[in-house]
């Protein structure tokens, strides 16, 4: 076993710093070359409202700044934008589905697509109910509990369903979901609370509705001061992300870009989780309680059953239920947790886009009608004394 | 820290400004501090055992020639207990926390005034241990010498590395004869490249005790032949008679040898970032699966791993000799084209080459090596194998992948002398010998899956499904990553390339353009890799 030679190249020419200038001049060139080149190949269509684009184009414009995308898929007239750039806002209120009888009692879900497949799926199983859904893509638990609370007629419903999954719990610190989804930014907002205390204070949102933005975005001061409010409010905010320049244009810089993007996701990510699981005593953590916390509380005062959908996504055990446990328990909250249904150890129970099967939904469904039900016939579901006081205050 | 981070790269660029600043002897402490901050940035603690496994061997070395002074007796003693109050006493990590005004800096470990009582007696010992070793006749002395070095350094392996592996072991096999017992395990993490640094702390005592080389009196010096960064924590596995002469006299930096650095960093670079972490989540969808699998996974997936594995590692290894390059300092080859190999024999000269020549030198050939009949070299191969396999990681299926290979290098060698040596053809045959790479890569494949495999449950279902299913076309794992998938292609023509010329500097031939331009789609894929998740050196566990 002994050690190979070392051949060394018979034409070897001795390396001089004219030489090495030429390599250094010639990879540059190269680069340049390759980033045309790609930009030629895999051009991103014109067309604001094309968004599926083939998976190399995409993965080349994964880095591209968030103003960038945004400016190329949305327009100020609703008929031209993208329809991805309408979902998700505040005002004016949509009810994404209104199904069941008109006198049934109403159950109303707030929250992101699994959301909406439960609800969904609960029309299904049921004609006990009438459905409501308030949801919008990858909602974050504030953007659901802002749901609820922008909800003028929340208090026809008999019940109401606050969605919370494990996927996206660390973005609860967030004001829009254009920062934490930075490859596929979406302009919405999302109420952002703080914590106050046991309670929480709501900070301002800089515009609330699709006109808002679009009028924020092609004003340039206005843009700037909605930019430093994230910015200050924000901790997925990033401005090297979320700027538009002429770098753009580069491949290259795009895919550095995507790169930081990431790094920071990963970190802001790991900060709260590990393999071990939630960190309670992170903002996120604390905040993600309080909001149960407020919402069971303010349900109540308007005669509503709270429940909380705790969504376990694939990979992530039961690490979300944990971090909420406490607070579900000494606050008496009902509750649904994927986990008691669905193992979230067992890829076979979820589709390849990480929602639930439908025969899975439909468990879940038949699940949530036993809580519903309990609670609507008992009304048993008192906070402890170990409940802290919730409070909810303007900024 | 990994080489592929952010903060590496800060480093990197603040090791090398101070060493192009310092003189000669400055660099290698300031090298020294370097590389136990490379270290402890990853766990502090452990640098402990660094220390600890570097002033035995130091002692070690200067006992077998009598040479220990007053001096390199005070100085490692020293340092060790620095080291020992340091990082076993102390928080390091909450000195900045006060520096920067916290006023209750968690800086001292209750369990302080207990490390400064053990290493005082850990010294007290050592003292005892001299004075009875150094009366001795000389030839018993350096025995003596030599036994210390191998029981410390192995015991140090055997408590972080084998401990639960052998207990658990144990426990199963009482289970097996009735008797009920449980296990006394030992809750520890497993020391980053604690089998690195031990094996090469242990090659310079052997090649001492063999007087080939001869003991350094610098103890700083052997320190850094201990802990040099670049490559401590997976090697390559270096000699102190190659490394140690490298730190005892002044460095010149050329022009040259910075390029060639460079490019093996950016080569490096390109087969981890690229293509290991881009291939790495559908191997691990294979052999992390609790669902179905079918021979085209198994087959796929083991495949992948093959280009995993090989990119990971001799990636680690062309970055670690491309930043010593830049300090002006050698490496050992580690990797050498290995997948063209066409027999076990050739495979293990070209793969982990610095850990073959080390059993090769330390282990076969001081167990017989080639002297004797067939069957004696078979198990001297197979002896040798089998703990080659276990120096991997405590799992039965690195033994296994031992057992695999000792056999393969056995049969081989019976083969081998039945037939003959090949003669030496002038024009060899080009498809022969393509048929031969191709023939041994299977062979190597299916090591690769013993290799890789969970449990030896999933050995056997894998091999089941791979005969059982043959020909089926059905792929349930992710392709991979757009940077692998690019990447893979050109790493097999450069490769092609060197292994067609024979010449490890191919690339100089090439037109100036065309250099740049491939040095160009290195850097571009391996930038489009940095969007891929980043994964620790599989190595490091080891």
């Amino acid at each position: 076993m002994s050690q190979p030679s070392s051949s060394t190249s018979s034409s070897e020419r001795p390396l001089t710093w004219r030489r090495a200038a030429l390599v250094v001049l010639w990879t540059i060139l190269g680069l340049a070359l390759i980033d045309a080149a790609v930009n030629f190949a895999f051009p991103y269509p014109i067309d604001p409202k094309v968004t599926q684009v083939g998976q190399v184009t995409a993965y080349f414009d994964y880095g591209r700044s968030i103003e960038g995308k945004l400016a190329r898929i949305m327009r100020p007239d609703p008929e031209q934008t993208a329809p991805i750039t309408l979902a998700g806002w505040y005002q004016p209120e949509k009810v994404g589905l209104l199904a069941g009888p008109a006198d049934a009692p109403e159950v109303t879900f707030y929250g992101m697509s699994h959301s909406v497949r439960l609800a969904t799926a609960l029309s299904r199983t049921s004609k006990r109910y009438r459905v409501r859904s308030i949801g919008a893509p990858g909602a974050t638990a504030n953007w659901a509990f802002g749901a609820f609370l922008h909800d003028g007629e929340r208090k026809q419903s008999k019940a109401a369903v606050l969605s919370i999954m494990s996927l996206n719990a660390p973005m609860v610190t967030t004001m829009t979901a254009m920062t934490w989804n930075s490859a596929f930014p979406m302009p919405y907002t999302e109420d952002r609370f703080e914590l106050d205390g046991n309670g929480l204070r709501m900070v301002p949102l800089p515009y609330e509705s699709f006109d808002g933005f679009t009028r924020a975005f092609y004003d340039p001061p206005a843009w700037s001061a909605a930019r430093a409010q994230f910015k200050a409010h924000d901790a997925y905010y990033s401005d090297l992300l979320v700027r538009r320049s002429v770098l753009d244009h580069s491949a290259i810089v795009r895919l550095m870009r995507r790169a930081y993007g990431l790094h920071l996701e990963r970190a802001a990510r790991a900060r709260v989780i590990d393999e071990r699981g939630f960190h309670p005593e992170t903002e996120e953590i604390r905040l993600l309680n309080a909001i149960v916390r407020e919402f069971a509380a303010q349900a109540r005062r308007d005669g509503i059953v709270p429940v909380i959908f705790v969504i376990n996504n694939y990979g992530y055990g039961t690490n979300l239920y944990d971090a909420l446990k406490d607070t579900l328990s000494s606050c008496a909250i009902p509750y649904l947790s994927s986990h008691t249904v669905v193992s979230p150890q067992d890829p076979r129970g979820y589709l390849p886009d990480s929602h639930f099967t439908d025969a899975n939904d439909d468990r879940l469904s038949l699940a949530l009608q036993h809580v519903i039900d309990t609670q609507l016939a008992h009304r048993t579901s008192q906070p402890s004394p170990g409940c802290p006081a919730s409070s909810l205050a303007a900024r | 820290m990994l080489f592929n981070s952010l903060e590496f790269l800060v480093f990197l660029a603040i090791v090398y400004t101070l060493y192009r600043v310092l003189p000669f002897r400055l660099q290698n402490y300031m090298l020294l501090i370097a590389s136990y901050i490379f270290y402890g940035w990853w766990d502090w603690r452990f640098l402990f055992l660094t220390a600890f496994s570097t002033t035995i061997d130091y002692w070690v070395g200067l006992t077998m020639q009598n040479r220990l002074g007053r001096r390199e007796k005070i100085l490692p003693a020293v340092f060790i207990t620095c080291g020992a109050v340091l990082f076993l006493g102390m928080h390091p990590g909450a000195v900045p926390a006060a520096i920067l005004g916290d006023p209750h800096p968690a800086i001292v470990k209750p369990i302080l005034p207990w490390v400064f009582f053990g290493i005082l007696s850990v010294l007290a010992i050592a003292g005892i241990w001299y004075r009875l070793v150094s009366h001795l006749p000389e030839h018993h002395r350096r025995k003596a010498a030599l036994l210390t070095s191998v029981v410390c350094q192995l015991s140090l392996l055997g408590v972080f590395k084998y401990f639960n592996f052998f207990a658990e072991t144990f426990v199963s096999g009482l289970h097996g004869l009735g008797v009920q017992a449980d296990p006394v395990l030992i809750n520890v993490i497993l020391p980053v490249g604690i089998s690195f640094y031990t094996f090469q702390s242990l090659s310079y005592a052997i090649d001492i005790y063999r007087r080939q080389f001869e003991p350094t009196d610098r103890f700083f010096d052997f320190a850094l032949f201990v802990s040099y960064f670049p490559q401590m924590v997976a090697g390559p596995i270096e000699r102190a008679r190659h490394l140690l002469p490298e730190f005892q006299k002044p460095r010149v930096l050329t022009l040259e040898q910075s390029a060639r650095g460079l490019y093996l960093i950016m080569l490096g670079l390109f087969k981890k970032v690229a293509i290991a972490d881009g291939v790495a989540p559908s191997v691990n969808q294979v052999f992390g699966s609790s669902g179905v699998v079918t021979s085209a996974d198994v087959i796929g997936g083991t495949l992948l791993f093959a280009v995993q594995i090989y990119c990971d590692f001799s990636g680690y290894t062309d970055i670690a000799r491309g930043v010593s390059k830049l300090l002006g300092i050698d490496l050992m080859l580690n990797f050498n084209l290995p997948y063209f190999a066409k027999s076990p024999r050739e495979f293990w000269r070209r793969w982990h080459i610095s850990l073959s020549t080390w059993l090769s030198d330390y282990l076969y050939k001081t167990l017989g090596g080639n002297r004797g009949g067939l069957a004696f070299v078979c198990r001297n191969l197979m002896i040798t194998m089998l703990l080659g396999g276990l120096w991997h990681g405590a799992a039965w299926n690195y033994v296994l992948w031992g057992f695999y290979h000792g056999s393969l290098l056995s049969v081989h060698r019976v083969w081998t002398s039945k037939r003959g040596d090949a003669p030496v053809v002038e024009r060899p045959n080009v498809l022969l010998g393509a048929a031969k790479i191709g023939f041994f890569f299977l062979f190597t494949l299916y090591g690769w899956l013993l290799f890789r495999a969970n449990s030896l449950q999933q050995v056997v279902d894998f091999t089941r499904l791979i005969f059982n299913g043959f020909g089926s076309l059905d792929i349930g794992f992710a392709i991979p990553r757009l940077s692998a998938l690019a990447g893979i292609p050109l790493l097999a023509v450069m490769e092609f390339a060197e292994y067609n010329l024979n010449d490890r500097y191919w690339y100089r031939r090439l037109l100036l353009p065309l250099f740049g331009l491939q040095c160009a789609t290195l850097l571009f894929l391996t930038l489009m890799g940095t969007s891929n998740e980043p994964a620790q050196f599989i190595y490091f566990q080891f």
